[in-house]
């Protein structure tokens, strides 16, 4: 540019200044223009910079041997290491050496063919983890048209490796599992036809899947479970989203007709051949007769509570109607028609029965009852069963047309005090070990009620043995006065007889005097007779008899009762028994009523003395060829001189509790026995009662 | 009274056919007989006077036989008792013989031990109705004694010498001799050992206890 002047412009001058200017102003304009794309072209190659180094795929620009020349952020990341030590190391180093061949390959690919290449390498990440990683790699081509460089995508497909590989697992596990289940497994389309069938199925059915497969499943459903299996496959065809299956009972059937319970699940898998419905079936049969066996239990036990409670608080009046409304119970619980309970006597001989409506009596079934009495369960299930010595038994069961019969012992400590009898009318049955376990029970219930029955007797029994205790007691408080009263009569007979003979030797005889004085006589007799029938009245007891004793029995007896107690007062008891005693005779209970007052006296006795050395004796001895004799011998204080003559007194007594009565009460039984009771001190202390019995004689 | 009253047994038992028979037979021996049913009936009959005899019951109603033969002994010699039981009580028969019965007989009783025993009562009723009037004839004359000379009996029949009464009683010997002569005289003793069966009968204590 030229200089401009100071002097006047020419108009040329002029000119030439404004020219510049504008020149000026538009050189001006291009440098902003020039300016502002410079920064758009900055702002732009930034961006591609952030894009290129934020794209989520990892890239590397490699050169032919796998130098990495360039990383984006993410390709650092995926291989863990530092970007600058990452630059100018080849790839290989970070590659698995097994993969070193195959990245050469691939590389050697990219260069030859120059079009997209993928390959699968696995990085070293870390001390010990490797990564999966997707290669992807193309070539660049430089400005000579020479390919020295590659750009290479990464993309870390670990977890999608995983993914596949595991669902390839899980369809292995699953095949198993519909293979070796235990449930039946069986799959149906939607118009009902069995597509697959697991073996667990093809048992349960009895049925080949290949003969299954392409028809109905129906024929393995009972009609009457048909309904609900069709409404549950339709319901889950209906639903909008796959149902969580339908759980619920149903009748299956086998392939030979056979029927049995199932449980069964059905539910739709989604499946691109259709709608599919899995249907998984589980035979109940067992579970049921669990249930089954389980609520017969219940019930069983329900009754045999019900009885026991029922017969629990019973009095001898309630006895026959409750008896009989526990055999309905039983007969009903059983379900058969006849029912009935025997009771033994002692000697083994059918002494009662009861049975629903009278079927069965006493002298019926004489077979069986010899078979309770053996501890045989007896059971007929059909009447060819019966030997023929069971002739009785047999007319029986035709007389009462019962057919089969269930029969069992009932026991109580160890014996057999009855038997409780079970009989259909209808179809003949056979017997399960179920209902024997069940009969086993309830004759338990039986026995017990029928031991209860029987002390309750002996309980009644022993009272009536008391009160006639308490009865001789007052006989003897009442010997004085009755003796009294019939020597009155006996006094004035013999004065009159006296009298008479006298009157008689006088001559005259006053014949009137002699006639009135046989005339008292006469009546004097009649009272004398009256008071006799007044004693003899005293002295009746319904069940007192005489019989056969066997002494050692019956002090055995009195031991066994007493031995809770003789325990109990830490006392030994000893029995010293003479071997064949002759029998004598007596009353059983009043003579048990002797032994057991003596026995509760040595017991008594020995309360104060040292517990170590509490004996008592008790012992039979043949006293002669006519008598026989028990004594009992304690290890107490022994028996005071003073009160040796009173002890046998009524109302005398040396103990704080006690009315006296007991050794009065048993000289009087031993003395109406024609025995004498006797007491001794012992010269080693302690004392001896002692009762003697007159050997019988006279038959019964 | 003209002779000897006769033997009365009388028999107290509560029942009459007993009482009856016993009656007969008492009499058929030869007896008079007065039959009672109970002790307080008995009681109330006036006291026989002449020897006499009770059969008694010891269990009757009312007052028993034991209690009868207290109440009678507290009454004068009255009649022995033989005792009818109908029953061995070896306590009540003790206390019956220490009371002085004649016999504790068991019912029934044969007739000849019931009849010795009466026998036996009698007699000694008899005896007993003697010696009591011996004795109420001895305390007659003692009674007409005087104090002194009843003093004088007193220690007379004990065997005392006169000089040993004057002693004891203070007076002279020749006063003893006064009363001494004059109780032979009232009691209608002729010697000393006389008068001495007269104490003794008479029951006299001697002052020596």
């Amino acid at each position: 540019m030229r200089k401009p002047r100071a002097q006047p412009r020419t108009e040329a001058q002029k000119r030439l200044v404004h020219e510049l200017r504008v020149q000026q102003l538009e050189l001006e304009r291009q440098n902003e223009q020039i300016r502002s794309t410079q920064h758009e072209l900055e702002a732009e190659r930034d961006r591609v910079a952030d894009l290129y180094q934020l794209a989520p795929v990892a890239h590397l620009t490699l050169d032919r041997v796998g130098t990495i020349v360039e990383a984006t952020v993410l390709a650092v990341a995926l291989l863990g290491v530092d970007r600058r030590r990452l630059t100018r190391r080849r790839l290989h180093e970070l590659v698995v050496p097994a993969d070193w061949a195959t990245l050469s390959r691939h590389l050697a690919d990219v260069f030859a063919g120059a079009a997209r290449r993928t390959c699968d390498l696995r990085i070293v990440k870390g001390r010990d983890t490797a990564r999966l990683v997707r290669v992807s790699s193309v070539a660049v081509p430089d400005a000579e048209g020479q390919s020295t460089r590659c750009r290479t995508a990464l993309m870390d497909i670990t977890e999608r490796k995983q993914a596949e590989e595991g669902l390839k697992d899980s369809r292995a596990q699953f095949e198993s599992i519909v293979t070796s289940a235990l449930d039946a497994i069986v799959t149906v389309s939607e118009d009902g036809r069995v597509v697959l069938m697991n073996p667990a199925a093809e048992q349960m059915f009895g049925c080949k899947a290949a003969t299954a497969i392409g028809h109905a499943f129906d024929r393995f459903v009972q009609e009457s479970s048909r309904q609900w299996y069709r409404a549950a496959i339709v319901a889950d065809a209906d639903a909008i989203s796959p149902a969580p299956g339908r759980l619920g009972a149903m009748a299956a059937r086998r392939a030979d007709g056979t029927e049995f319970p199932v449980e069964a699940s059905i539910s739709e898998v989604a499946d691109n051949r259709g709608r599919l419905f899995t249907v998984i079936l589980r035979d109940v049969s067992a579970r049921q007769r669990a249930e089954h066996a389980l609520a017969e239990r219940l019930r069983l036990e329900q009754l045999v509570t019900h009885l026991a409670m029922a017969f629990g608080h019973l009095s001898t009046v309630e006895f026959d109607q409750e008896v009989q409304r526990g055999l309905r119970a039983v007969v009903g619980f059983l379900e058969v028609e006849r029912g009935g309970l025997i009771e033994f006597s002692p000697d083994g001989k059918v002494a009662r029965c009861w049975a629903i409506e009278e079927w069965m009596d006493v002298g019926d079934f004489p077979w069986m009852a010899a078979r309770l009495q053996r501890r045989d369960f007896v059971t007929v299930s059909r009447l060819e069963e019966l030997p023929d010595e069971a002739v009785v038994d047999r007319g029986s069961y035709l007389r009462c047309r019962v057919k089969p019969q269930v029969a069992v012992p009932l026991e109580v400590g160890g014996k057999v005090v009855g038997g409780l009898v079970f009989s259909t009318v209808g179809a003949e049955r056979a017997t399960s070990d179920e209902l024997m376990q069940q009969l086993h029970l309830l004759g338990e219930v039986f026995a017990n009620l029928l031991s209860r029955k029987q002390t309750e007797l002996d309980l009644q029994k022993l009272r009536q043995d008391l009160a006639h205790v308490n009865r001789v007691a007052t006989i003897g408080a009442l010997t004085t006065s009755l003796s009294h009263e019939l020597n009155q009569p006996l006094t004035a007979i013999l004065s009159n007889a006296q009298a008479a003979q006298r009157l008689i030797e006088v001559d005259p005889m006053d014949l009137g005097e002699v006639r009135e004085i046989l005339k008292d006589i006469v009546e004097d007799d009649k009272r004398a007779g009256a008071v006799i029938h007044r004693l003899r009245d005293l002295l009746r007891k319904g069940s007192l008899d005489f019989t056969d004793l066997d002494v050692n029995e019956l002090v055995g007896d009195v031991a066994r009762l007493v031995s809770g107690d003789v325990a109990l007062r830490h006392v030994s008891l000893r029995l010293e028994l003479a071997p064949e005693l002759p029998r004598v005779r007596g009353d059983r209970v009043q003579l048990q009523q002797v032994v057991l007052n003596l026995v509760l006296n040595g017991l008594d006795a020995m309360q104060e003395s040292a517990a170590r050395g509490r004996t008592l004796v008790l012992r039979t001895a043949k006293e002669s060829s006519a008598a026989v004799r028990v004594a009992t011998r304690d290890s107490g204080a022994g028996i005071d001189a003073a009160d040796l003559d009173h002890i046998f007194h009524a109302f005398y007594t040396t103990k704080s509790a006690g009315l006296g009565m007991g050794l009065a009460i048993a000289r009087s039984i031993v003395e109406a026995h024609g025995g004498r009771l006797t007491a001794e001190n012992n010269p080693d202390g302690g004392a001896t009662f002692s009762f003697t019995l007159p050997v019988g004689e006279e038959g019964p | 009274m003209t002779g000897p009253p006769a033997p009365l047994v009388f028999i107290v038992d509560d029942d009459r056919s007993v009482r009856k028979s016993l009656a007969r037979l008492i009499r058929a021996a030869g007896y008079d007989v007065e039959a009672f049913a109970s002790a307080r009936e008995f009681l109330a009959r006036p006291p026989y006077d002449g020897p006499c005899c009770l059969v008694l019951d010891v269990r009757m109603p009312g007052l028993t036989g034991l209690e009868l033969q207290e109440t009678l002994a507290t009454a004068g010699p009255g009649c022995p008792i033989v005792f009818l039981t109908g029953y061995r009580d070896v306590r009540a028969s003790v206390k019956a013989m220490k009371g002085g019965a004649i016999d504790f007989l068991i019912k029934p009783v044969n007739d000849e031990d019931l009849l010795r025993a009466i026998e036996r009562a009698v007699t000694k009723a008899r005896q007993t109705r003697r010696e009591w009037a011996r004795t109420t004839e001895i305390h007659e004359r003692i009674k007409i004694l005087t104090p002194r000379e009843a003093e004088v009996f007193a220690l007379v029949v004990t065997g005392m010498l006169n000089k040993q009464i004057a002693a004891e009683l203070g007076v002279s010997e020749k006063m003893i001799k006064v009363h001494r002569g004059r109780v032979m005289e009232k009691m209608l003793a002729g010697s000393l050992a006389e008068l001495v069966r007269l104490a003794d009968e008479g029951g006299v204590a001697s002052p020596h206890s």
